[in-house]
């Protein structure tokens, strides 16, 4: 049975800051959904709250119809992350950082070379963390979060930092697993990146904006790329929370 | 399903171990540092037998706290820590994997200071040696549960050092290290008794210059409640979600 992820009006509040405010969403079936946003909107939160890492405030966040803050050790052995920070031991090798967290799933040195050549770092195995470029350094975090082949993976700003051609070949990587039945949730803020996935989610102040495939974007915004296609929505969205609309403001004066 | 509370413990130890392998300070911390104290107490005291038990309980207890408080704040500011919780790992099975990785840093840790005592404070050890590793062992193992429950309450390796006068200072002072505890004024006392390092020296005591077994017994069962208790603190303070 193909994974699902279901959030139901689901809000996190941290003090005073409201960072996701009634997010509805469902996936199934093999899909790779972006989330994108300026920063601050919510997207590592949302991603957080999927993950069973922070618990919502309100509404529910669901991985096959379980609760996440309460999912089970079966469950989690289905879920790949790959946080924003390097979160890499800089003092072990390449190799040892894969294998350290596939012995954590359960999976053995099979999967780990595996991993590493779908990263494309075998030849690099030995070499510590410390010696390496940014961009291997990614490569390394991402061969720790797919080393056991999870069925829903999350990717929160995978690319960052990365030049043009090794995030193309990442976004390859991704579609990869997408065809191979994972469900891959992908933050990002390069707007220009979200036309690789199959559906994206645009957050704007812990809101949905708009949801759709990156076709439909530009079909209902009449644009011609997806970061025009997000200044149009901007455009035709009720304004934000604090935000007064340029129309009130004439009204006022 | 198979030893579920421990889930992921072995793994755990094993990075730390590997991880050591390429700090070579935190290496020398446990390796050189004990032994470069023991001899400088030896150059320092004309008779540092008498000393002698005090140094070796609050080396142990110090250094095996500073390498667990920042080791596992390393990993929470890192994102390793996040990145594991996400696994199948249980809460328990993270704290049983420090606990085994420096538990084989302390007992590498006791095993210098014992070559040391000898070597450099010419200590005989009234009541013999695997005593001593088991005292130095307990020792850390409080040592250890103090250090991850106090990091989650730090931000950064700053936070992390300014427990130890909080934390640490007092209990060497009031511990049994410079006036017996029942000497000290009443309101000291009771304090004096809750901090593990008095059971830590008087256990000490007995194994190196001998003494009343009874009492020594009550330290080791004061210890092991400590230990047991610090674990299982820790083991509850680690929260999955937040």
């Amino acid at each position: 049975m193909p994974p699902t992820l279901r959030t139901t009006d689901l809000r996190r509040e941290f003090g005073s800051i409201t960072a996701l405010d009634g997010v509805d969403l469902s996936l199934g079936d093999g899909e790779i959904l972006g989330v994108a946003g300026p920063n601050g909107s919510g997207k590592t939160t949302l991603i957080r709250c999927l993950l069973g890492l922070l618990r919502p405030t309100a509404g529910e966040a669901t991985v096959d119809g379980t609760p996440t803050e309460a999912l089970a050790a079966a469950d989690r052995r289905h879920i790949g992350y790959m946080p924003q920070a390097r979160a890499i031991y800089d003092d072990l090798t390449v190799r040892e950082n894969v294998a350290f967290f596939a012995s954590l799933y359960g999976v053995g040195d099979d999967a780990v070379d595996r991993a590493l050549s779908f990263v494309d770092l075998a030849d690099r195995a030995s070499a510590r963390i410390g010696e390496l470029s940014g961009g291997m350094v990614r490569r390394t975090s991402l061969a720790c979060a797919l080393v056991h082949d999870p069925e829903i993976l999350f990717l929160d700003e995978p690319t960052v930092g990365l030049d043009p051609k090794l995030r193309a070949s990442m976004w390859d990587g991704f579609r990869q697993r997408r065809n191979d039945g994972a469900l891959v949730v992908v933050s990002t803020h390069y707007l220009g990146e979200v036309s690789r996935c199959d559906r994206v989610l645009f957050l704007r102040e812990g809101r949905v904006l708009a949801l759709d495939s990156p076709e439909g974007f530009l079909d209902r915004t009449d644009t011609r790329d997806l970061e025009m296609a997000f200044l149009a929505l901007l455009e035709n969205a009720p304004p934000a929370r604090g935000e007064s609309s340029p129309a009130g403001g004439e009204e006022s004066r | 399903m198979r030893r579920t509370w421990m889930r992921g413990a072995l793994p755990v130890a094993g990075r730390i171990l590997r991880t050591l392998r390429g700090d070579r300070r935190t290496l020398a911390l446990v390796v050189v540092v004990p032994a470069f104290v023991l001899y400088l107490l030896g150059e320092v005291f004309v008779r540092p037998d008498p000393v002698a038990h005090v140094v070796l309980a609050v080396v142990v207890f110090f250094l095996t706290y500073i390498l667990t408080a920042i080791g596992f704040l390393r990993e929470r500011t890192a994102g390793t820590l996040e990145r594991v919780l996400v696994s199948p790992i249980s809460r328990a099975g993270l704290v049983v994997g420090y606990l085994l990785g420096y538990g084989v840093l302390a007992f590498v840790q006791s095993v210098v200071l014992l070559l040391a005592a000898v070597s450099f404070l010419g200590v005989s050890f009234a009541n013999g040696v695997a005593l001593f590793l088991f005292v130095e062992m307990l020792g850390a193992l409080t040592a250890l549960g103090t250090g991850v429950v106090l990091s989650l309450f730090a931000d950064n390796e700053f936070q992390a050092i300014q427990f130890i006068p909080v934390v640490i200072t007092p209990q060497v002072l009031l511990g049994e290290t410079f006036r017996p505890v029942s000497e000290l004024p009443a309101h000291l006392e009771y304090p004096a008794l809750a901090m593990p390092v008095t059971h830590l020296v008087r256990a000490m005591e007995f194994v190196v210059h001998g003494g009343d077994a009874g009492e020594f017994r009550l330290a080791v069962a004061v210890l092991v409640g400590f230990a047991l208790g610090a674990v299982a603190l820790a083991s509850v303070v680690i929260r999955r979600a937040s």
